[in-house]
């Protein structure tokens, strides 16, 4: 999709796009001028990155850490997979 | 539910299928497919039901509602925005409200379809790359972002509803 100007009705299918980096050139450049004339189309971006930042702590061990009970059901599942003999 | 996810069975999952596992991926995707397939699984026991906009939400056409774009006739700022977009209260440092945020999202993501699921967990909450999950999930790079961007819009609605009614 190319076009000299983007309608707000067409900006906000192309955030993802926009976001990811797989927009042409032009219409990059098209977006980026919209943002930068349209307060709420750039607040729909602001808004999209939030909902993404969100996202991501959605899951607590983000951090790495183990969750509560996780290191003793890794050790109960390893336990019943070792030979008998040992 | 992605919590949840996060248990027993998802490492006796792994350690059961350790010995399936043939290198066709790296060990990260794969442990990462049995996650996202576990989630899926706990995901769907917990709800029995899926609302009924979503059991109809397809993968085309817009994914906002068009009544809040004016006409594209308009004499002034044809398909533009009608209101303007309502801004989040949002409190920086309130553990509280991100909690109870990351509760709504989370209940958002068990109810979208299958793939949008699939996708907006394997990028936005495990934070893999767009080649990973498009190898992971067997998706086009193309496919893989019409997927995300339905997930994400979907999700920023949801968010926007439940902070109008907080607000109200």
């Amino acid at each position: 999709m190319t076009s000299p100007s983007i309608a707000c009705q067409q900006l906000v299918e192309m955030v993802t796009d926009y976001l990811e980096g797989c927009l042409t050139a032009e219409d990059m450049a098209a977006v980026q001028r919209h943002l930068q004339a349209c307060a709420d189309c750039s607040g729909y971006l602001t808004q999209m990155r939030r909902v993404i930042t969100l996202t991501g702590a959605v899951f607590d061990d983000r951090t790495g850490m183990l969750p509560a009970g996780m290191l003793d059901g890794l050790t109960q599942a390893f336990t019943k997979r070792l030979p008998s003999a040992w | 539910m992605i919590g949840a996810a996060v248990s027993g069975g998802f490492w006796l999952a792994v350690v059961d299928g350790i010995d399936r596992f043939q290198g066709r991926s790296t060990l990260r995707t794969w442990v990462l497919s049995i996650l996202i397939r576990q989630a899926q699984r706990t995901g769907r026991r917990e709800r029995r039901t899926i609302p009924f906009s979503v059991a109809w939400r397809g993968e085309h056409g817009p994914t906002l509602a068009q009544d809040r774009f004016r006409p594209a006739n308009a004499a002034e700022y044809p398909r533009g925005w009608v209101s303007p977009l309502p801004r989040w209260d949002l409190l920086p440092d309130n553990q509280r409200q991100a909690r109870e945020l990351r509760g709504v999202l989370d209940d958002a993501i068990s109810d979208l379809p299958r793939r949008q699921q699939q996708v907006v967990m394997a990028r936005d909450v495990w934070g893999c790359g767009s080649s990973e999950v498009c190898t992971m999930l067997g998706l086009s790079a193309n496919y893989q972002r019409v997927l995300l961007h339905r997930a994400r819009a979907h999700l920023r609605t949801v968010l926007e509803t439940y902070l109008s009614v907080a607000a109200s």
